[in-house]
């Protein structure tokens, strides 16, 4: 199944507590498709998760754990979550801190595997 | 292998600002206590306590061949807890509290034990991420009283 951008990223930013949710290109950090609510820098959100992605895929590899399929980074007021997705995209959401992880982690597979 | 801290990283400017750390009960007899006791089963292949600036204060890595790693992967996770610390400052999340990647072969946990240090726990990913946390937890009160310790 393939999905439009913004049917993708309406699939996971309905999870109650997702703030935003982008497609952001791994490589250059640049926005490729994006549905945030009001407040949340998607330039930002997009340039700092691609450079985190990619400073923690050389972590992971060198620890010989492979290639990354997810990234979860927890902070004191919110949550950054990442999932790579075919030809070098990011799935990216923003969410509060209490939001259920595992549901988002879910809904994010899906997304990337759907949005090619 | 231990590397302990070099005068260009005083001790105490990596143990400033930890809180008391109770003391814990002795070891049995015949038990080594380690900083990271009771983490070493599940599947792990190592845990690092690293300083801000990439050096290894003490820990082990096996990587993928079976070499140790963990110097290497230590410089590496200096740079990461930046960028980490950068992107949650920057997005208004507050400050970090840890980071986890869910690898092709393993899962890393990155915590933070005090704000001058950094811990990493790697496992198989057959660990259930919740109990990776649980543990990341744990390693990191361990750290914190090792680090306690070695105030001089």
């Amino acid at each position: 199944m393939t999905l439009s951008f913004t049917d993708a990223l309406e699939r996971i930013t309905r999870i109650r507590g997702v703030r935003g949710a982008m497609l952001v290109a791994g490589d250059d950090g640049l926005v490729v498709a994006e549905s945030l609510m009001e407040g949340v820098r998607g330039n930002a959100v997009a340039a700092l998760a691609a450079s985190l992605a990619k400073r923690l895929r050389k972590a992971c590899e060198a620890a010989g754990s492979g290639i990354p399929s997810f990234l979860h980074l927890q902070a004191e007021a919110g949550t950054l979550v990442a999932v790579p997705a075919p030809d070098g995209v990011l799935v990216v959401a923003v969410g509060d801190r209490d939001v259920n992880v595992g549901l988002l982690r879910l809904e994010m597979r899906r997304v990337a595997e759907a949005v090619v | 292998m231990v590397v302990e801290p070099t005068a260009e990283v005083p001790l105490e400017a990596i143990v400033e600002g930890i809180e008391a750390v109770p003391a814990e009960p002795p070891a049995p007899a015949g038990q080594d206590r380690t900083p990271w006791a009771g983490l070493e089963g599940g599947g792990g292949r190592g845990v690092l306590l690293v300083d801000r600036r990439g050096l290894l204060l003490r820990g082990e890595l096996t990587g993928a061949e079976g070499r140790e790693v963990g110097e290497e992967v230590a410089a590496y996770l200096a740079g990461a807890a930046h960028e980490a610390e950068r992107t949650a400052r920057l997005l208004g999340l507050g400050a970090w509290r840890s980071v986890l990647v869910e690898g092709g072969t393993g899962n890393l946990l990155l915590a933070r034990p005090t704000s001058e240090t950094v811990l990493l726990l790697v496992r198989d990913r057959e660990m259930p991420q919740g109990r990776l946390t649980v543990l990341a937890d744990r390693a990191c009160r361990s750290a914190r009283h090792w680090l306690g310790e070695q105030r001089p």
